[in-house]
This record gives C-alpha cells, sequence and structure tokens, in this order.
C-alpha cells in the first residue's frame, strides 16, 4: 500500500496560509483613514502596575485631543510585548505587516526597545519610546524614526547620584536588576556620585525577572560597610526588595534609598508603612504648582478616581507628543512618516513634569528633578512632599549618525 | 565568616523550600516511573488556594493547613484518571508522560493568569513569625528561621514514617518491587494515587510557605521545577533520604554562588547536574538500588 | 529503565520513507511541482504579512526538522535543542558584531563550531536514555541559558542586536526587503531539508531507525550503535542552529530566550503535531503550531494556557501527528477501493 502524504503535506500548508490571508482581509469604510498607533506595553509581569497607569495616562492624552487629530480618528492597537525581546519583535512585526500601524508608541523595558530599535529604522516606523531609559536607546542605537518622550537614564540618575553626594554621603554599595535599564541607571547615579566625592563600594546584580529571594544580595551589602544601598527595580521586584530588606532589619542600619519607581505610588497598598519617610529622587509628584500639571491631575483623577503617579505622568507625555506631533503635522500622516520624528523633535511643551524639549539625539530632556519624602497626609494617607529640586543631568554621547 | 554562616543559613532556607518540592517528586518517581514535570504546577495551585484562604479569613495558619487540599485532590484526580489509564493502556510510555506533564504545567500558569490575572500576590507574614532573631552579630528574619525549621520537620516526619510503619513497608516494597505489593492484595492504583496527591500536597505547601519571601504569581512554578529536578536527580531519582542532602548542596550552592561568584549563579547548579549525571548517574546518595 | 520508547507506533511510515517506491515517485513529484510553484510564487498574490509568517513557519520548520532526526528516527527525546538555536544566532552575532567576520565566514565557522560542541555533549548525553536523556539535555541547555543570561561581552539577558541579513546586491536584491528575505529563508530551508532528506534515506538513517526500533540489535549486528547516535545528535544540533541563524537573522537579534525550554518544548510540539520520523512533518507541525499561535494571539493574551493544553492534547490523543492521522486516512481509503 502506498500512500502519498507529502502531497497532503503541502495542502495542509497551503490550506494553513489560505486561513491565514482570510483572517487577515480588513475594510475600512471610513472617509478620513484611521490614523493607528500600536502600543507596546508590559502588561504582565515584573511590571504590570507601572503599566496600567502608563496605559491610563496615554488614553487621557488622546482624549484631551478627542481621539481626533486633524479630522482623522486616533486608534490604539493594543499589544503587549510580556518584557521579552523576542516576544516584543513579533509583536512589532505584527504591528507593521498586520495591524498597519501607521507608528509603535510605548514600550517600558529597555531590552525590548533595543530589540526593535533596529526594526524601527529598518521598517522606517516612527517609534516613540515611553520609557526604554538606557542611554544606548538614543545613543549607540539612534535612529530617524526613534524618539524618547521621558529622559535618559542618566538624566535622572546622574543627578540623584550628585545629590546624594550632597549631602554627605561617602560611600554607597548599588543594587540592580541584571539588564541594559537597571546598568544604565546604576551607572548614571555612580557617575554622579563618584563625580561629586562619593564611593560605590561595591555593584550587586541580581537577574532580571527571575530573582524572588534578595537574601543573598542584601545580606552581602550589609556587610559592604557603605552608608547606603542605592537600588533600582521597578514593579514587582521593588516590592521584593523593600520587603525583604526591612525583613533583614537593615533600614536602620543601611537604609534602601532609590527613586520613584523603588518607592513608585502604585506599590504603595503592597509596601504599606514602609514606605513611610522613604526619601527618593522623581520627575513627576502631583503637588507640581503648575498649570500644565494641575490640569492633568484633576483630569485623572476625574476619570480614574485616584492621583496619577510617575508612569501615569509619563503615559500622558508620551500620548500627548504623539497628538501634538500629528497636529502640526496637517494632513500629512499617515501617509507621509517620514516627518513624523523630526517634526516631534521641533516640539516644544508644558507637561505636568515642566517643560518637554528634544536634543539632536530625539530623546526628550529632563527639566527638572525633585526630591521626594513620603509622609502621612492629614488624612492619614501617603502622600509626596517635595524637599528640594535641581535640573536633570544631560545626556550621554554615543549617536554616530547625523539626522 | 559572620557574613558567610548568614549566607549558609540563607542557602539552607532555600534548601528546605525545593526539598518539600523534591520529596514528592522523587517518590512519586521511585514509585510510578513518572517524571512529573508539572510538579511546579502543584505548587502554584497550592500557593493560590492558600492565598484565597488567607484573603478570606486573614489567617495563614488556616492558608497552610488548607491550601495543601485542592493540589492533593487535584494530584490524585490527575493520577488516578489520567495518567494512569494512559499507561495502561500502553498508550504512552514514561516519556510521553513526562511531556504530557509539561502540557499541563503551562497549562496550569496559563489558567492561573486567566483567572487571577498576572499580579503578584504576598501572603503576610504571621504575627507570631514577624520580627529577627540575634544571631551571629547579624539579625536573621524570624520566619526565614520557620522555613528551615519546617523543612526538618518535615524530613525526620517523612523518615519516622517510611523506616517505621506498615505504609512506609509498603511503599518501600513499591518502590522495590511492584508486582509483589500487588500480590499482598493491595490496590496498588488507589496507593499510587494517594502518593501523588500527597506528593502534590507537599508542593502546594511549598508555594504557601515560600508567598511571604517570593510572592505569588502565575509563572511561580516554572522557574522552581528545574530547580526541583536538578535536586532529584543529584540525590538520586526515587531516593527520599537523598534528595533531602541533595535539596541541601544545590540550595547552599545556589545561594553561595549568588554571593560570591555572581557569574556563575545561574548555571552553577546545572553544571553539577551534568557532573553528577556523568560521574554518578544513579545520584550522589543512590546505593545499588533505590531507597525510598 | 525501560527506553523501548517509540513516537510513533506505525512503522509503516518509517520503513516507506527507506524504500521509495516508483509509483510514489511520481505522485510525489506530480504534488511538488504546484507546491513547489506555490512556494516561489507566495509573495506576488499573498499579503505582506502571509509572507513573514510562511518565513516564521520554514525557520520554525527547519528548528523542528533538527528535532526530528534525532526524536523521531533516532528515537531520543530531547528538552534542550533550543541551546543550538541559541548557539546558531549567538555564533554570527559574535562573528559579525565581536569579530568583525563577514557573515559568509561567521555563519559556516559557526555551524563548523556547533558540530564539534554538539558531538561532546552528544558524547556524554546519549550515553543516558528515555527520561534521563530529556534530563540531561535540559540540564545542558539551562546552563547555557543561564551562562548567556550573565555573560557581559554579548550583553547578558539583553541579547546582541545588528546582526546582518545576507548581501544579496550581486542579485541586484536586498536582504532588508521581506520579499527578497522570504526567498533566501525559503533557499536555506529547501537546501536543509534536502540534505536531512538525503541523510534519512542514506544507509546512516537506516540504522538511526533501527537504533529506534531495537537498539540491542543494532549493536549484535556490528554497528558502532553510540557513534551513530552521536552523528544525529550533532546533525540535528547543525540542523538548529542553522534554524538560528535565520532566525537571528529575520529579527535582526538574539537573547538567551532563545535557548529557554519553552522553546525546545515549542519544537518537541511541532515534531508531534507533524508526525515523528516523517521527513516534512516537522513542517507541518511547524505551519500548524505558528498558523495557530498566531490565531490565538489575536483572541487571546493567555499563550501559555493555549500551549500548555494543545500540547496536552497532541500528546495524549494525536500521535502520529497529522501527517500520520492524513496518511492513516488515505490508507484506509486505498484499502476499501
Amino acid at each position: 500500500m502506498v500512500v502519498s502524504f507529502e502531497g497532503c503535506t503541502r495542502i495542509g500548508l497551503a490550506v494553513a496560509i489560505g486561513i491565514a490571508t482570510l483572517s487577515n482581509v480588513t475594510v475600512y469604510a471610513q472617509e478620513k483613514r484611521a490614523i493607528k498607533i500600536g502600543l507596546m506595553l508590559p502588561y504582565k509581569g515584573v511590571y504590570a502596575l507601572p503599566t496600567e497607569s502608563i496605559d491610563r495616562g496615554f488614553q487621557l492624552a488622546l482624549e484631551e485631543f478627542g481621539n481626533k487629530a486633524n479630522g482623522h480618528p486616533v486608534e490604539i492597537v493594543r499589544a503587549d510585548d510580556e518584557l521579552t525581546p523576542n516576544v516584543g519583535v513579533q509583536k512589532f512585526n505584527k504591528f507593521v505587516q498586520s495591524d498597519k500601524v501607521d507608528l509603535v508608541a510605548g514600550v517600558v523595558g529597555s531590552n525590548v526597545g533595543i530589540a526593535i530599535s533596529e526594526l524601527a529604522d529598518k521598517n522606517k516606523m516612527p517609534m516613540v519610546f515611553v520609557n526604554a531609559f538606557a542611554d544606548e536607546i538614543t545613543g549607540k542605537f539612534c535612529s530617524p524614526y526613534i524618539a524618547r518622550t521621558s529622559f535618559s537614564a542618566n538624566a535622572f540618575e546622574y543627578a540623584s547620584g550628585k545629590y546624594w553626594a550632597s549631602k554627605g554621603i561617602k560611600t554607597a554599595v548599588t543594587m540592580g536588576p541584571d539588564y541594559s535599564a537597571g546598568r544604565a541607571f546604576i551607572g548614571g547615579f555612580r557617575r554622579g556620585f563618584e563625580d561629586n566625592g562619593g564611593k560605590v563600594i561595591e555593584e550587586l546584580w541580581t537577574p532580571f525577572q527571575k530573582t524572588k529571594d534578595y537574601s543573598a544580595a542584601l545580606t552581602q551589602a550589609a556587610n559592604s560597610g557603605a552608608q547606603i544601598i542605592y537600588a533600582f527595580y521597578a514593579g514587582a521586584e521593588a516590592i521584593q526588595v523593600v520587603k525583604q530588606h526591612a525583613d533583614f532589619g537593615l533600614r536602620s542600619k543601611i537604609p534602601l534609598i532609590g527613586d520613584h519607581w523603588v518607592y513608585d505610588e502604585a506599590l504603595w497598598p503592597a509596601l504599606g508603612d514602609l514606605a513611610l519617610n522613604a526619601q527618593h529622587v522623581a520627575t513627576h509628584y502631583p503637588g507640581i504648582q503648575s498649570e500644565a500639571n494641575e490640569k492633568f491631575v484633576k483630569a485623572y483623577a476625574a476619570r480614574y478616581k485616584q492621583t496619577p503617579d510617575v508612569s501615569a505622568e509619563l503615559g500622558y507625555d508620551n500620548g500627548k507628543a504623539i497628538m501634538l506631533t500629528l497636529e502640526s503635522l496637517g494632513g500629512q500622516m499617515p501617509e507621509d512618516r517620514t516627518k513624523f520624528i523630526s517634526t516631534m523633535r521641533d516640539l516644544t511643551f508644558d507637561a505636568p513634569r515642566g517643560k518637554i524639549k528634544f536634543n539632536a539625539q530625539n530623546s526628550a530632556l529632563l527639566e527638572k528633578v525633585y526630591v521626594i519624602e513620603i509622609v502621612k497626609g492629614p488624612d492619614g494617607t501617603l502622600q509626596r512632599k517635595s524637599l528640594d529640586e535641581f535640573p536633570g543631568a544631560g545626556d550621554l554621547p554615543g549617536c554616530t549618525k547625523s539626522f | 565568616m559572620q557574613i558567610f554562616l548568614i549566607q549558609l543559613l540563607n542557602g539552607v532556607q532555600l534548601s528546605m523550600l525545593v526539598f518539600l518540592l523534591a520529596v514528592g517528586l522523587t517518590l512519586i518517581f521511585g514509585l510510578m516511573n513518572i517524571l512529573n514535570l508539572a510538579h511546579g504546577a502543584f505548587f502554584t495551585m497550592g500557593a493560590y488556594f492558600g492565598l484565597v484562604v488567607a484573603n478570606k479569613t486573614g489567617s495563614f495558619w488556616l492558608a497552610l493547613l488548607i491550601g495543601p487540599l485542592l493540589p492533593f485532590v487535584a494530584g490524585m484526580l490527575l493520577q488516578f484518571f489520567v495518567l494512569q489509564p494512559l499507561a495502561q493502556r500502553g498508550r504512552s510510555t514514561h516519556l510521553d508522560l513526562a511531556l504530557l506533564t509539561f502540557g499541563l504545567l503551562f497549562a496550569t500558569a496559563g489558567a492561573v493568569e486567566y483567572i487571577y490575572g498576572s499580579a503578584f500576590h504576598s501572603i503576610g507574614t504571621p504575627d507570631l513569625l514577624k520580627g529577627r532573631v540575634a544571631l551571629l552579630g547579624i539579625e536573621f528574619p524570624l520566619y526565614r528561621l520557620f522555613i528551615i525549621a519546617v523543612g526538618i520537620a518535615i524530613a525526620a516526619a517523612l523518615v519516622l514514617v517510611i523506616d517505621r510503619t506498615l505504609v512506609g513497608a509498603t511503599l518501600r516494597a513499591g518502590v522495590d518491587n511492584r508486582e509483589m505489593v500487588t500480590a499482598l492484595g493491595i490496590n496498588i492504583n488507589v496507593l499510587f494515587a494517594l502518593v501523588f496527591g500527597f506528593g502534590s500536597a507537599l508542593a502546594g505547601f511549598a508555594g504557601i510557605v515560600s508567598a511571604p519571601i517570593m510572592s505569588i504569581y502565575s509563572n511561580m512554578g516554572i522557574g522552581i521545577v528545574v530547580t526541583t529536578f536538578v535536586v532529584v536527580v543529584v540525590g538520586g531519582l526515587g531516593n527520599l533520604k537523598g534528595s533531602f542532602y541533595a535539596a541541601l548542596i544545590v540550595g547552599v550552592t545556589d545561594t553561595l554562588a549568588q554571593a560570591y561568584l555572581p557569574e556563575a549563579e545561574l548555571f552553577a547548579i546545572y553544571a553539577m547536574l551534568i557532573a553528577v549525571m556523568i560521574f554518578r548517574p544513579q545520584g550522589l546518595f543512590g546505593a545499588a538500588g533505590r531507597v525510598a | 529503565m525501560s527506553t523501548d520508547f517509540i513516537l510513533t507506533r506505525d512503522k509503516r511510515v518509517g520503513a516507506l520513507k527507506r524504500l521509495p517506491v516508483p509509483a510514489l515517485g511520481r505522485a510525489y513529484a506530480a504534488l511538488f511541482g504546484p507546491f513547489a510553484v506555490l512556494l516561489c510564487a507566495l509573495p506576488f498574490f499573498a499579503s505582506g504579512y502571509v509572507v513573514t509568517l510562511a518565513v516564521e513557519v520554514m525557520i520554525a520548520g527547519v528548528f523542528a526538522s533538527g528535532i526530528n532526526l534525532l526524536t523521531g528516527y533516532t528515537g531520543l527525546v530531547s528538552l534542550g535543542q533550543a541551546m543550538f538555536l541559541g548557539f546558531g544566532g549567538y555564533g554570527i552575532a559574535i562573528g559579525t558584531a565581536l569579530l568583525g567576520w563577514p557573515l559568509w565566514v561567521s555563519a559556516p565557522v559557526t555551524l563548523v563550531l556547533v558540530a564539534v560542541i554538539a558531538a561532546a555533549i552528544g558524547a556524554i548525553c546519549t550515553r543516558t536514555r528515555g527520561v534521563e536523556f530529556l534530563l540531561i539535555t535540559l540540564a545542558f541547555s539551562q546552563m547555557f541559558y543561564g551562562a548567556a543570561i550573565k555573560l557581559r561581552w554579548t550583553n547578558g539577558s539583553d541579547g546582541m542586536t545588528g546582526i546582518p541579513r545576507p548581501d544579496l546586491s550581486l542579485l541586484g536584491l536586498n536582504a532588508d526587503n521581506p520579499t527578497a528575505f522570504y526567498y533566501y529563508v525559503l533557499s536555506v530551508a529547501a537546501l536543509a531539508l534536502l540534505m536531512l532528506w538525503r541523510i534519512v534515506t542514506s544507509p546512516f538513517g537506516s540504522v538511526l531507525v533501527g537504533i529506534r526500533e531495537n537498539e540491542r540489535r543494532m549493536t549484535s549486528m556490528g554497528y558502532a550503535v553510540a557513534n551513530y547516535k552521536i552523528g544525529s545528535f550533532a546533525l540535528a544540533a547543525v540542523t538548529c542552529a542553522v534554524a538560528g541563524i535565520l532566525q537571528s537573522q529575520y529579527t535582526y537579534f538574539v537573547n538567551p530566550d532563545a535557548m529557554s525550554w519553552q522553546m525546545s518544548g515549542e519544537g518537541v510540539l511541532m515534531v508531534i503535531i507533524g508526525g515523528a520520523n516523517v521527513i516534512l512533518g516537522p513542517l507541518v507541525g511547524a505551519a500548524v503550531f505558528v498558523v495557530v499561535k498566531q490565531a490565538l494571539s489575536m483572541i487571546t493574551e493567555e499563550y501559555n494556557l493555549f500551549f500548555g493544553i494543545f500540547f496536552m492534547l497532541v500528546v495524549a490523543f494525536f500521535r502520529g501527528g497529522v501527517l500520520g492521522a492524513i496518511s492513516k486516512l488515505i490508507g484506509k481509503r486505498h484499502e476499501r477501493a
């Protein structure tokens, strides 16, 4: 009995591809074609908490413009990059080829950002990063198709290192997740700290997304003899580090100091009293007295029944920068993508956190850094109190292209 | 030196957690010849059920008591209604069962995520175990000492049961010679299901015990199951006492690597596993035969 | 422990491949023609997205074919083949980005190195069998996975970017163009599958099947069974590395996740879907897997749930795979006729 199943193989493949083709047919029936924004964020996993805020802030910005730019309706297509570069690459390809988006926004993890920067460049697809703070994103991997609406790790952390050195801290041990953003943040702190007389005794790195028990690293840190632990962690990892640091009784022995992600407002319910009296640097807090901020905090509270945290503000900036760019492009989007990023670079606007301008590498600059203490407000809830403010540092050089 | 001892304690604490998982896995393998890759799923299941109980009652102790029941029942059902019939129908070999449970591991993680989302949860440390003990000039969290105590207690209880009781004798006989136990008139399928359920319950128990430190999240079982395999193989497949010593070796190696040789932390235990498989394939503690 | 593990109990399938009958050859050619035309013409009528999917299917198909040589033909089930996927990607990344070698040097050097390393790993792993083989391959891949996450000069868990696609300017093409890249992948995949087909239809392939069916008999017949197993392990690894090179060129990127055990599991799943030990089975398995995965991702984000359920169902009920099922169907019809 001879059977030819190779033939069936091929028929099977053809059928499979056929099905895929059919599922891909979309019909547009609008008069003015919608502008599609692909919003890529890690909705699941260790950064799920800040991500939810980013998404809310982003939506709020679009709603402020009535979800329309020059009469074109603006649609969001969401994708979850799972904070995993491979997945990010797949989702980016899906955005480009299947969803046919006009630009891509979002991206929290620098690891994902680095992986897709090359794709954005090759596909000539505007990519507007919301976080992806690693300096390399707008340095080594810079491209005329890539911009970042937040700030670079160096701008934030160099300033932070300088501040803590000026407060009489002489020695520190650092802890951070071992990936591009962790390295960039801790590196920025170290430069700022050591340029101003401090000394980093030891750098401790924990495998990103793999570490749940920080006892080994915390024990090493406690024994380093440094005055403080300076840490960069976010989301679930931040909760674990802060809790375990307290479990080992290190709060009085060697304080854990970090930035607004370690003591992120989104984590307060989980941290409880551990957040109280923590001091950290931040790029935004709800109490900033400016028209843009008051309007934003009010609108956010009305829409989501809560005060915005740092991530919500960053999401809002991302959405707003995109909408303003779409408007100033006139009717050119979605037909002409090439001018999108260069138009955005010329943009200046008042964001809740301060004035946003872009540098030659398409990275937004950090106008101000705030020093915050978390205190109990009159109603017994935790609040952010500003102790001090100073300008952000500049970006690291590294972009060799000119555009 | 003090710090080294503290790191050792950290390592022992990790060891005891992994031991709770390894016991079930090694017993199941010893008795039923099933490489149960889904063992991590029961770890997750116990943790989430414990979380539900803790949220309802506010009691860590109730969670610890009731939480393992779900993995116990689920494990029994899996063995009795799925794995056993498949094996008996000659439908699947041991490898097929391993692959089937591989699928189950991911399906459970996905199902948990579907129901509970991907957020990280925690069960608070019980009041009784909050605080620290001054030890060797440094403070060590009481709860971590509790984990070490629990691990040792369970190991001791298991050794007593297996060495001194009728149930233990039956189990030992079952590992050595399955047919003989059947000949004694014991319903081997029920015994298998019970052991499978018990092993799963211990995994679930481990999930709850670890919750105050390590968080509860949907993929929690996928990573830890690989570490558990290292323990089970190093200790000798089916060797219960071996798995205790192996858990100590693996946990301490992993922690010390994190502290003193971070470059090697993610592969030290696998390198050790490979070395053991090359030079002592029966496991470090495996004598000629398996000793359950 | 017993080791008589056979993925497909339909032994005719394995036997048929080694004894092509002229009639089959004709039927084969008749169907192959249109299919080849379809594949070559795909970019002319299909949307860009379908072309991309086809690229993913072909890359996954090559990966699964490598696993199939080991699992389907030799009867060794590995949960660590993704390490060679990673070796392929890292090989050309290190060669081109760190050492500055051109791609046409990096790629062959990578494949030769993978063959050598795989032979060494295979010499260790193939001393075990059954679940122990599965565990030791898993241990090896986890070890390299962990090392890659920690290794600073390959950027740790971030991985390496800027992996070059081949320079096709001699043909007047730019490989950054999806269509040009499609033809590049099609040619490499066709070449890889052709070589695999030559291998499994050769006497060497017959020995592998013989080992799977009855290792003791092959030993007593005087075959150096150990060497054959190591050989098949190395060839499988090289095939997986080819897929790894293509994958990293497709995404311009490689990172340690390429070596995760879930990736290995996906490969095994594709082999089982397509029907182990049928030469084109893995390609069908890859097609089913990639299309189902894409379709699912449009409906739900719960990928793990469906991956797991899919995996269980396939293992429990769908033995012999899609091709096995189809061949059984056709077989029955012919018997009735």
